[in-house]
C-alpha cells in the first residue's frame, strides 16, 4: 500500500492558506492510500482552475488538459482501458459551466468512473468572479449587480440525467468526505461528488461557517431512501435559496443523495473492452470481405 | 492548419488529392502521429467526401502500423532510454530527435503527468514555468520537424518532367482531378504539361518544389483559394514566385474546363 506521502508529492500547494482543496487532497490521498491500489493501476484527469493545480500536488498517472475537457479526456482513458480506474477532479466553473455539456452526457453515458467536483461556487483562480453554481444575486467582480441567473444545480441536473451515483461533500468534514470517496471509488458506473469547497478569498459569503451552519448528514437522516430518485430530486432543490438566508431557512444536504446498485454502464455496452484498445491494433486489419460487398 | 496555434507547436498537414490519396494519407497519418508523437491534420473538402467513384482496390498489403517509441504493457525500467538519471520515468525527456519514449497508463513504475501547461522533463508544471526548462522543452518539441521531413509523403509528379514541358502546373488538394483531366485534354493538341501534387503542405517541401519552378519553364499554381495560400508558402520558403495563378474560391471545385482554359490562354501568351 502506498504511503499518503508517495501518493502526494513533496510540494507545498500554491493553494491559498485555508482553502478547500487541503481537506479535498488530505481525503483523496488517504482514500487513495487506504485503497492499495499501485500507481498503475489509476489514472487521475484534472480540468482548469485551483484544483487543477493540484495535477502537480499529486504522484499518479495523470492528465492535466484543457478547461472544461477533463470528462472526454477521462472518458477517452476509461475506454481505452478497462483495467483503470479513472478518477477526475473538475470545478464548479469548469465543470459545470465550460464543461458543462460534457457533464450531462458524461451521466448519460455512465461511463465506469469517479468524478469529483471542487465546487467553490466562484471562479477563484482568476480572482473572483461569479461562476455558474454562484447563488443568484451575489455580486463579484463580474456581476457587480449581482448575478443574474439561477445557479446550477448539479446534483439535480445529474440526477435527472439518470446519474447512478451522486453525493455531495463538504470539505469541511474530511471523515465524511472520505466515506463518500470510498463509495464512489467502489461503484460501478459514473459516480459523481460535487464538494462545497469554500474559497477562502474570494467567496465571502460561502464560507466554512456558512456551510458548518446549515449542513446536515443524509446519512443521519431518518428513513432517508437513497434508491429514490425522486426524493433525491426534491432534496436538490436546496440549491435554490436566498442568498442571504438564515441557517435554519436553508439546510444543506450532504452525503449520498442517490444510488444505483446495478446499472449497465458504458463499459458494458462495449464487447472490444475485453481487452486494452492498443492490443487491437497492433497489425493492420484485413478489410478485404468488407470491400468485397462493394 | 499550419499556423493556428496557441504557441508554436510542430504539426504536420497532407492534402489528399483523391480517394486513393485519403486512404494511404490517413493510415500513413495515424503512424506519423504515433511516430511524430504530435497532431497530424488530413486537409480534406466537401469534393472529396461528397462524391462517388468506382475505383481499384486499394493496396491493402503496404499498410503498416508504426507506433514509434511507445511502450504498452510491462515495466518501464526495461526500458532505460526512457529514464531520467534517477531512474524516474521521464514523458517529456529531451532527446536529439525530439520524440520521447510514451509509456501506456498501466506500464509499472511509468507515473506520469500528461500536461497542457508547459512543464519540465517529467511533466510537472510548477517546473515548466522556469525559463530554461520553457526553452528546452520548446526546441525539443520543433526538433521533431527535421525528423518530419524524413517520415512525411514527398510531392507527386505526374505529366512530363518540367524540363520538357510547355507549362508547369502546381497545385494541392482535390485541384489534382480537374487538372489530370485538363492534362489529358491538352495531350492530343501537343501540350506538354508537367504537374506537381504537394501531397505533404507541412512541413513545406520548398526543396522539391524549388528544383520543379527552376526546371520549369513556364509556372501556374491553380488553389481553391480567394488569397493564394499555396503561392504564399512558395514565395515564403522558395524565395521566389510563379508566372501565373488560377483562383476558384466560389464554394465549388475546379472543373476541367476551367483548367483547360487557363493553360491555353497560358501557352497563347507564353
Amino acid at each position: 500500500m502506498p504511503e499518503v506521502s508517495e501518493v502526494t508529492r513533496a510540494l507545498k500547494p500554491t493553494w491559498c492558506p485555508g482553502c478547500g482543496n487541503f481537506n479535498m487532497q488530505k481525503a483523496l490521498s488517504e482514500v487513495l492510500s487506504e485503497s492499495g491500489m499501485r500507481f498503475e493501476e489509476y489514472v487521475m484527469v484534472w480540468g482548469i482552475g485551483c484544483h487543477g493545480n493540484g495535477a502537480d500536488f499529486y504522484r499518479s498517472q495523470g492528465f492535466h488538459g484543457l478547461h472544461g475537457r477533463a470528462l472526454p479526456v477521462a472518458t477517452g482513458i476509461a475506454l481505452t482501458n478497462p483495467q483503470l480506474k479513472v478518477i477526475v477532479e473538475m470545478g464548479d466553473g469548469d465543470g459545470y459551466g465550460i464543461g458543462g455539456n460534457h457533464f450531462i452526457h458524461s451521466v448519460r453515458r455512465n461511463v465506469n468512473m469517479t468524478a469529483i467536483f471542487h465546487n467553490n461556487q466562484i471562479y477563484g483562480l482568476t480572482t473572483g468572479q461569479a461562476s455558474p453554481t454562484s447563488d443568484q444575486f451575489m455580486k463579484t467582480p463580474s456581476t457587480p449587480g449581482g448575478v443574474v441567473e439561477e445557479p446550477v444545480n448539479p446534483v439535480g441536473v445529474a440526477v435527472a440525467q439518470g446519474a447512478t451515483f451522486v453525493a455531495r461533500g463538504f470539505a469541511g468534514d474530511v471523515p465524511h468526505l472520505k466515506e463518500l470517496y470510498e463509495q464512489a471509488l467502489a461503484h460501478e458506473g459514473f459516480a459523481i461528488v460535487d464538494v462545497f469547497q469554500p474559497c477562502v478569498t474570494w467567496n465571502k459569503i460561502n464560507t466554512f461557517k456558512w456551510y458548518r451552519e446549515r449542513a446536515y448528514k443524509l446519512e443521519e437522516t431518518p428513513d432517508y431512501d437513497p434508491t429514490s430518485r425522486t426524493k433525491a430530486f426534491e432534496l436538490s432543490m436546496s440549491t435554490f435559496h436566498d442568498l442571504t438566508c438564515a441557517p435554519e431557512e436553508c439546510r444543506i444536504p450532504i452525503g449520498v443523495f442517490y444510488r444505483e446498485e446495478k446499472s449497465f454502464t458504458y463499459q458494458d455496452g462495449l464487447p472490444q473492452l475485453d481487452r486494452p484498445l492498443w492490443q487491437h491494433a497492433q497489425q493492420p486489419r484485413d478489410i478485404r470481405s468488407i470491400l468485397e460487398k462493394f | 492548419m499550419i499556423h493556428a496555434a496557441q504557441g508554436e507547436f510542430p504539426r504536420v498537414v497532407m492534402a489528399p488529392g483523391d480517394r486513393e490519396d485519403a486512404f494511404v494519407l490517413a493510415w500513413k497519418a495515424f503512424n506519423l502521429a504515433d511516430q511524430l508523437q504530435t497532431p497530424v491534420v488530413i486537409l480534406g473538402d466537401s469534393y472529396l467526401s461528397d462524391n462517388r467513384e468506382s475505383i481499384p482496390y486499394y493496396d491493402l498489403d503496404a499498410v503498416t502500423v508504426e507506433r514509434g517509441k511507445f511502450v504498452a504493457e510491462g515495466d518501464i525500467a526495461d526500458h532505460p532510454e526512457a529514464l531520467g538519471a534517477d531512474g524516474q520515468y521521464f514523458r517529456y525527456k529531451l532527446t536529439e530527435d525530439g520524440v520521447s519514449v510514451r509509456a501506456l497508463p498501466g506500464v509499472s513504475g511509468a507515473t506520469q503527468l500528461v500536461n497542457s501547461y508547459e512543464h519540465d522533463e517529467y511533466g510537472w508544471g510548477s517546473a515548466g514555468e522556469m525559463a530554461t526548462v520553457r526553452s528546452a522543452q520548446d526546441e525539443k518539441r520543433m526538433r521533431k520537424m527535421e525528423l518530419a521531413r524524413t517520415l512525411v509523403p514527398p510531392p507527386a509528379l505526374f505529366g512530363v518532367p518540367p524540363e520538357a514541358a510547355d507549362v508547369s502546373l502546381l497545385v494541392f488538394g482535390t485541384t489534382k482531378g480537374p487538372a489530370l483531366e485538363a492534362i489529358r485534354w491538352l495531350e492530343p493538341e501537343g501540350v506538354r504539361v508537367a504537374m506537381m501534387q504537394v501531397v505533404t503542405v507541412w512541413p513545406f517541401p520548398a526543396e522539391e518544389v524549388l528544383s520543379f519552378l527552376d526546371a520549369a519553364k513556364t509556372t501556374v499554381i491553380v488553389e481553391g483559394n480567394l488569397t493564394g495560400q499555396l503561392q504564399g508558402l512558395v514565395r515564403q520558403h522558395c524565395l521566389r514566385d510563379v508566372d501565373h495563378t488560377l483562383h476558384r474560391y466560389d464554394g465549388r471545385p475546379f472543373s476541367p474546363e476551367q483548367i483547360y482554359a487557363k493553360l491555353t490562354e497560358v501557352i497563347a501568351g507564353a
